[in-house]
């Protein structure tokens, strides 16, 4: 929800927000933003299936081996938070719910 | 009880060291206007709330290849797959 909430205010575009969040493959972006998200939910989902053509998919996506690190460490720190607040019980501020609406 | 923000305790406003306050509680409210939860949370172990914070905000907002809007759909697409709702 609070992701959701920051990226309406990033883009001004609420609905690209919610669409992303109901189901990424169908949301309007870039080639190269569609391949950043199918890399991050394989780091999410299986992350043990990854190989070395799913990097090159970023490389001809046109990421650079840096972006690729961000890409795979912004990833992985959205499972460890995410992991904390399944685990913990954590509830974001209900102020997010009107943020970028 | 549906005030709840975790299950494990959550510190009290005077417990939690000015570091602590200063670094992340105060900026982040003068910006949003609130303080996240997950800074009143997370500072249970306020050593660990300062060193992922520095560490996050980096990653979010420092110098990338990727916009700060493409770092927070990589933030909605994982949350959406781990079925997460913070």
């Amino acid at each position: 929800m609070s992701h959701g909430a920051a990226l309406r205010l990033l883009t001004k575009d609420a609905a690209l927000a919610d669409q992303i969040a109901a189901d990424y493959t169908k949301a309007p972006i870039e080639r190269r933003e569609r391949a950043i998200l199918d890399f991050a939910v394989k780091v999410t989902r299986a992350s043990q299936e990854c190989t070395e053509a799913d990097v090159e998919a970023l490389r001809s996506a046109g990421w650079t081996d840096q972006d690729v690190m961000d890409i795979t460490e912004t990833a992985a720190m959205f499972n460890y938070t995410n992991r904390l607040a399944n685990a913990l019980g954590w509830v974001p501020n209900s102020e997010y719910e009107g943020l970028g609406r | 009880m549906s005030d709840r923000i975790s299950w494990l305790r959550v510190p009290a406003d005077h417990e939690v060291p000015a570091e602590v306050r200063e670094e992340i509680w105060e900026p982040v409210r003068e910006k949003l206007g609130f303080v996240p939860n997950v800074a009143r949370i997370f500072a249970l172990r306020p050593r660990h709330l300062v060193g992922w914070w520095r560490y996050y905000d980096d990653l979010l907002r420092g110098e990338s290849g990727l916009s700060r809007a493409q770092r927070e759909m990589i933030a909605v697409a994982v949350s959406a797959a781990n079925d997460c709702h913070y």
